[in-house]
This record gives structure tokens, C-alpha cells and sequence, in this order.
């Protein structure tokens, strides 16, 4: 009897998989769709996006910033916990660590695939380079980022990798070939290493940062805001490594109680944190530009995020549902206590950090077109959009693979 | 390895850089610079389509190499965003001829800005390129290497001027370069041909004895967005600066 | 720890000297092939000078054209100049073509413009001819 419903148990598991991992698929070849849609149709034909052709820089360059700030800022938690002694944040290094190498892998090939020429992306970093090019640094440093995050994860892992090459199937398959069998003290490389890998990731975001901050373009042209692009790695570092850590406990049926609860807690506190500094940086930003003492191009800049096209966007998601209502529900305690309270508030998080990519790179580059054809409203085309669910689901399934593979710490 | 075999090494790398960063095309003793006069302009249109048909553009993409901002200016000072009216001819179809534009400019001062290129001297496009695509040639001109763009639109980004854009067909960035395969053979670029009023003159302003040399000794010439600090080649003569960005 | 710092300092200094020693040698190759390949495309405009050497009785009989080029109405001349016939170069007749330049929008002074109600729907070239 118990048999029976043991199998039962294990064969709905299964099927659960099963459908979760082919919906993701599904979502997957949407995404490819809508890129091989995006790069065969060079005047998109859909009224009223025609005009979205002038803009440079749209979505899709909006997620790559998306995902690659929220690497740095899964790194900047994973040095919290690993170099920097917050030992609460422990438990939750495994999780948080592959999370860092899912997404910066898919924020790469984000922007390999946003090139007109996918073909010679290489070019980048194989000869052709521009030492005065920001952007080229960018691509230099993310390199060597992901190198460094693959020997940390490769060293962090290691005794546990070594327990894991007596296991039968793929898993075993992995740990065996990534592993020699003579265990040794890795992990205080592996804390070295992890220093190297978040100064690499500040360096890196910050050069982000200075890519935009250089332009002169009115909204962008900021000193500080290599400075603004870490902190706002910080906070969706945070909001995602809840969101990571809640789901993936949720998908194993886990509540999550005792040490990963404490870690949960600590997040919530380091997430409340940076959300204040946040909001003051957002505010003072807009106000110094918005000022009518500030030049009349900052003014026309802040101008469509106040009372213009992009209003919507600023107060409701930005701000509204990314900063004022997380705090809120943070700072509450019957709702920041628990758990599910700290997602829901990071998810919110999430939402208004996404948004404020849009913003930032639509709304800096909503002045810069051709008079006469600007399109100063936020222009999501279908194709783009599709791209977009697409690259969502490739992380999580990325992150699905990889947490299957690696040894984790708690069983399944 | 000692000091001195290392310090041989690395200045081996110097003259490979030097190489690269000292220009390596054209005449050093010329400057191109082209010089408009907005007072002749009559936003006919004549130049974009020559400029697309010489350049392989296609005719009906809404973006050009060199386009024409027409501006309808109530007469108030100060102005406000609405007393000014801009329109832009970059295609075939020239808006300027339509009821809608005759409308607008009754009553008001109205002019119109040939717009290209500038071919600046401290070029954002250049100092952006991750791939080094584009490069300056030793008289001055801003060439794009379309073989080695990889498409990341960064100079688009960086341009003040909405100069370049990228080409539907060829899937690459593209700007005015000046028409430098006819420049080289003695011709003049296309859309300096096709104006019928002379607003675009061409030339090299070393030469003393050139068209653009007399422009500049004998006019007050403007710069469009002079605060950027790009030093543009493009001049105008009779530009309002109080009007035009 | 000395080794992990040291792993990663190679790790930058191999990229220094990627970046700053191999890389301008083939940037600096690919400008001058470019170059090259710019000055080899063909005009497709070619020049009055040229259109003058058949049309030398037209060019000299203009007054008031005589400042504009021919292509700038013609068309691009570099065809018609290798086969010589009469349909490699543009001839526009239509009242929409000269009313392009001579229509009386605002800010043309450089042009005499006429208005919409002057003998509206008949060809210019019926009373003026502009190679005169």
C-alpha cells in the first residue's frame, strides 16, 4: 500500500516536470521566433511600430542590462556571504551562485543576438577593438567575469562534486568529469576567487554604467551613475536571490524554515536598505534635472518622465510598485516576518527594477532622434516582446538544468 | 627573461599602435569642409534623393544620409516649443509641398536646414566603436568600415546629430562620407551637385584659393550644437541658433 | 591566496597585452582595405563638365538655369554617357516636377515661386521652356 503511493507520489512529480519543462520549451521557441522575426524583418510592417526602427537601443538592450546588473548584484550577495562574513547569507550561496552564471550566460547572448550582424559579434573580442570604446571594455570584463564566477563555482562545489561522482546518471557523469579525486581545502580559493570575481563585477558594472554616463545625452550624462547602476545591482541582487531561493524551495515542496529563513531575513533587511538609498537617488536625480536652473536639455529629459510619455511608467511601476510599496510591505512586520511577505515585496522589486531599465535606456534615447521623427513613447514591438518571454524562460530552465546537475547541499 | 629583453617586447607592441592611431589614409595638407547657406536652401529635396540614388539608400526608407529640416517660426521672443514647427524631407516624398506644410508657414519665418554628416574633428561615433569601424582619414573625413560593423547601433547612440542610422538591407550602420569615392576623383559629392541653388558648397579650406576658403573669410559661419565639443566640418551661414538645435 | 591573486593578475595581464598588442594590427589592415574599397566604387552621377562636351548648344543657350547642375533635374548622367539613348536619363515634364523647386511655400527666396493658382493643371514647358 505504502509502495502504491509512494509511486504515485514520484510518477506526479514526474508528469509535473514534464509539463513545466515543456512550457518552458514552448516559451523558449516563441522567443527564437520572435528573434529570427526581428532579424529578417528590417522595417518592422506593423502599424504603429514602424516608427520604432529609429531608436537604436529598445528592448531587447534594456533586458541585457536587466540581466547583467542583476549578475553583478547576485555577486555582490554571494561575496556578502562568502568574503565579507555575513554568515546568515550562507545557505543560500549554492542557489545564488548558479543564478550569477545562468544569467549572465543569457545576458550575453541577449546582446549577441540584439547585433545587426549576430555573425561578427566575435569581432568584439577577437582583433578588430577600440581601446577609447566603453563598450569593448564592457565585453572584456564580462568575459572575464564569467571566467572568474566559472573557477569560483567550479572550486565552491568541488567537495561537494566529489561526493557526488559515486551517483549513477548524468549527475554523476558531471562531477566525475569535473573532478579529480583527491579532495582538498577549496574552499578558501574558492573565497579568494570570489573576491576577484565581485571586484571584477563592480569594475564591469560600473563600466556599464560609464557606457551610458559618458554620452552627453541629457538623462544619461551623470558622473554618478556607474555608482547608481551598482547600487541598483544591489537591489535587484537581493530581490532576485529571494525570489530564487522561495521558488526553488516552493519546487521542491520545502517550507522554508531555520538557517534559509535567517538568510531570507538578512536579505529582506540588506533589500530595505538599498531600497531607501534608491529612493532618495531616483528622487534627487529628477529633481536636479527637472530644475529650472539645470540646462534645457536635462529639463526636457525629465520632462516625459514627470508629466509625459513615460509617466506611466516612472511613478506607477518605477517608483509606485517598485520602491514605495516593497518598502512598505518590508517594513511591516507581520508581512516582512514571513516569507511569502519578502517574496511578494521582491517581485514587486523586480517589476520596478525592470521598468527602470526601460526608462533609463527608451527614455535617454527618446530626445536623440531625428527631429521630426521621434518617437518619445515607450515602443514595445510584438517581436521584441516575444524575445523577451523567450529569454525568461531559457534562464529559468538554464537554472532548472544546472540545479539538477550540481550538487546542492540539501537533498532532493 | 632580464629588463631589458622585456622592455624590448613591449616596445615592440608601440609602432603596431602608432600604426593604427596615426591615420593612415588621404592627404594631410587638405581639410574638407563643407559650408551651407541657409539662405539659399528652398527645400526642394534634390540633394537626398541624389544622395540616396549615388549611395545606394533605398528611395523610400525614412531615413537618409543628408535630410532637410524645414522650420516655421512664429516671431515672438521668448519662444516657446510651440511657436516652432519642424518638418523633415528624408524620402522621395517631400512634405514640404504638402497643404498641410503651406499652411503652417503662413505668417511665420520660415527656413529650411540641410542637415548631414558632420564630420567631426573629435567624432563621438568614433571614440565609441567597440570594433574600431570608424576612423578618420587625413583629410578629415569620418569613413565607416561596413565589413567590420557588427551592428551594436553605440554610434547611433553617441551621435548629437541623428547623423547615422542603419541600413535596412545591408543590416549594418551607414553616414555620409563626404561621397569620398568621387571627392578622391576631382567630383564633388552628389547632393552638392544636385542643389540648384548652390546652398552646399564643398572644398578644402587649406586651399586659399577654394570656394569654401572665401565663404569662411567673408561670413559669420555657425556650428550646430557647438556645447557637445565634436568640432564639426559642416558650417552654416545664416543659421538661427535661437531656433535650431 | 597569494595563488588565487596571482591567477587572476595573469588572467588581466594576458588581456592587456591581447587588447593593446594583436589587436591593432588587424584593425589597422582592415581601414586601408576599406579605403580602398571606397575609392574603387563607381559616380553615378557624373558632371556638367561631361554633359557639356554633347550638349554644348543647350548649355550655353541658359540663362536662368545656367547656375544648376544638369543631373540635378536629369537624373544620374553616368549611364546615359555609356548607351547614349534617350530613356538612361530622367525627363520629367509634369507641372509636380517644377512646382518641387518654384512652388511658393515659405522661406524660398532663393527661387522665383509662382502660386497654385497660376494656370493650374498645365504643363510649365507649355510657355516656359528651361533650358532658355
Amino acid at each position: 500500500m505504502q509502495n502504491l503511493r509512494k509511486r504515485k507520489k514520484v510518477v506526479s512529480v514526474k508528469k509535473i516536470e514534464f509539463i513545466f519543462g515543456s512550457a518552458l520549451l514552448l516559451l523558449i521557441l516563441v522567443g527564437a521566433l520572435g528573434i529570427l522575426q526581428m532579424h529578417t524583418h528590417p522595417i518592422m510592417p506593423i502599424e504603429p511600430f514602424e516608427s520604432a526602427e529609429g531608436i537604436p537601443w529598445r528592448l531587447l538592450v534594456a533586458l541585457y542590462v536587466f540581466f547583467v546588473v542583476s549578475t553583478t548584484g547576485f555577486c555582490i550577495i554571494i561575496s556578502l556571504g562568502e568574503v565579507f562574513g555575513f554568515t546568515k547569507l550562507e545557505p543560500i550561496l549554492k542557489e545564488c551562485m548558479l543564478m550569477a552564471l545562468v544569467t549572465i550566460l543569457v545576458g550575453l547572448m541577449t546582446i549577441a543576438l540584439d547585433l545587426e550582424q549576430v555573425m561578427r559579434g566575435y569581432f568584439a573580442i577577437a582583433g578588430h577593438v577600440n581601446t577609447t570604446s566603453i563598450m569593448f571594455w564592457m565585453i572584456m570584463l564580462y568575459v572575464l567575469y564569467v571566467i572568474f564566477l566559472i573557477v569560483e563555482i567550479w572550486f565552491y562545489f568541488y567537495d561537494d562534486l566529489i561526493k557526488q561522482r559515486e551517483e549513477r546518471g548524468l549527475r554523476g557523469l558531471v562531477a566525475r568529469v569535473l573532478t579529480i579525486p583527491k579532495a582538498s581545502e577549496t574552499k578558501d580559493f574558492a573565497k579568494v576567487i570570489g573576491f576577484v570575481t565581485v571586484f571584477t563585477a563592480i569594475i564591469a558594472n560600473s563600466n556599464l554604467g560609464a557606457l551610458f554616463g559618458v554620452n552627453y545625452i541629457p538623462l544619461w550624462h551623470d558622473p554618478l551613475l556607474p555608482v547608481h547602476f551598482v547600487l541598483s545591482a544591489i537591489v535587484s541582487g537581493a530581490a532576485l536571490s529571494v525570489i530564487g531561493v522561495y521558488i526553488t524551495d516552493f519546487a521542491r515542496g520545502v517550507k522554508i524554515e531555520g538557517e534559509r529563513y535567517e538568510a531570507i531575513q538578512m536579505l529582506r533587511v540588506i533589500l530595505g536598505f538599498s531600497i531607501v538609498v534608491m529612493i532618495f537617488f531616483t528622487a534627487w536625480k529628477f529633481v536636479t534635472k527637472a530644475y529650472p536652473n539645470s540646462t534645457l536639455l536635462s529639463r526636457e529629459a525629465a520632462l516625459p518622465f514627470i508629466n509625459g510619455e513615460f509617466a506611466f511608467n516612472f511613478w506607477v511601476m518605477e517608483v509606485a510598485v517598485g520602491l514605495l510599496l516593497p518598502l512598505i510591505l518590508l517594513a511591516a512586520p507581520q508581512i516582512g516576518r514571513r516569507a511569502e511577505g519578502v517574496f511578494a515585496a521582491s517581485l514587486l522589486t523586480i517589476t520596478g527594477i525592470f521598468f527602470l531599465r526601460i526608462d533609463h535606456v527608451m527614455g535617454g534615447l527618446a530626445l536623440k532622434l531625428i527631429t521630426g521623427m521621434s518617437f518619445p513613447s515607450p515602443v514595445y514591438h510584438p517581436f521584441e516582446i516575444m524575445a523577451t518571454i523567450g529569454f525568461f524562460a531559457l534562464t529559468i530552465l538554464l537554472y532548472y538544468v544546472v540545479y539538477k546537475l550540481m550538487p546542492m547541499e540539501v537533498g532532493e | 627573461m632580464n629588463r631589458r629583453n622585456f622592455l624590448k617586447l613591449i616596445a615592440g607592441f608601440l609602432p603596431a599602435v602608432a600604426l593604427v592611431r596615426g591615420q593612415n589614409a588621404g592627404e594631410s595638407h587638405k581639410s574638407y569642409v563643407m559650408v551651407v547657406d541657409v539662405n539659399k536652401c528652398i527645400g526642394c529635396g534634390k540633394c537626398v534623393v541624389a544622395c540616396k540614388v549615388e549611395n545606394d539608400v533605398p528611395m523610400d526608407f525614412k531615413l537618409s544620409r543628408t535630410w532637410i529640416e524645414g522650420y516655421a517660426v512664429k516671431e515672438k521672443i521668448p519662444i516657446e516649443e510651440s511657436d516652432v514647427k519642424k518638418e523633415v524631407l528624408s524620402t522621395s516624398k517631400n512634405p514640404f509641398l504638402d497643404k498641410s506644410w503651406i499652411e503652417t508657414t503662413r505668417g511665420r519665418k520660415t527656413f529650411y536646414v540641410p542637415k548631414l554628416c558632420n564630420h567631426c574633428a573629435n567624432a563621438p561615433c568614433v571614440n565609441v566603436c567597440p570594433v574600431y569601424a570608424r576612423f578618420y582619414t587625413k583629410d578629415g573625413v569620418v569613413l565607416l568600415d561596413k565589413e567590420t560593423c557588427i551592428g551594436c547601433k553605440y554610434c547611433i547612440v553617441a551621435c548629437p546629430y541623428g547623423a547615422t542610422f542603419t541600413h535596412p538591407e545591408q543590416k549594418v550602420t551607414d553616414k555620409c562620407t563626404f561621397c569620398y569615392h568621387r571627392i578622391k576623383r576631382g567630383l564633388k559629392p552628389a547632393c552638392v551637385l544636385a542643389c540648384p541653388t548652390g546652398a552646399r558648397v564643398f572644398g578644402d579650406v587649406n586651399d586659399e584659393n577654394s570656394e569654401v576658403s572665401r565663404l569662411v573669410k567673408e561670413n559669420r559661419v555657425a556650428v550646430l550644437k557647438p556645447e557637445w565639443g565634436t568640432f564639426p566640418r559642416v558650417l552654416y551661414i545664416g543659421l538661427d541658433s535661437y531656433v535650431v538645435e | 591566496m597569494i595563488l588565487g591573486l596571482g591567477f587572476a593578475v595573469l588572467v588581466y595581464l594576458i588581456l592587456f597585452f591581447y587588447v593593446f598588442g594583436l589587436s591593432p594590427m588587424v584593425t589597422g589592415s582592415s581601414q586601408a582595405k576599406w579605403v580602398e574599397m571606397e575609392l574603387s566604387l563607381e559616380p553615378k552621377f557624373s558632371d556638367t563638365e561631361i554633359c557639356k562636351e554633347c550638349h554644348y548648344q543647350l548649355y550655353i543657350g541658359m540663362k536662368n538655369h545656367s547656375k544648376v547642375s544638369c543631373e540635378a533635374c536629369h537624373g544620374s548622367g553616368v549611364e546615359h554617357t555609356i548607351k547614349r539613348t534617350s530613356d538612361t536619363i530622367v525627363k520629367d515634364r509634369t507641372r509636380d516636377f517644377c512646382l518641387n523647386c518654384h512652388l511658393d511655400v515659405g522661406g524660398r527666396d532663393a527661387v522665383k515661386t509662382v502660386n497654385e493658382t497660376h494656370h493650374p493643371g498645365i504643363y510649365c514647358v507649355v510657355c516656359h521652356d528651361p533650358h532658355k
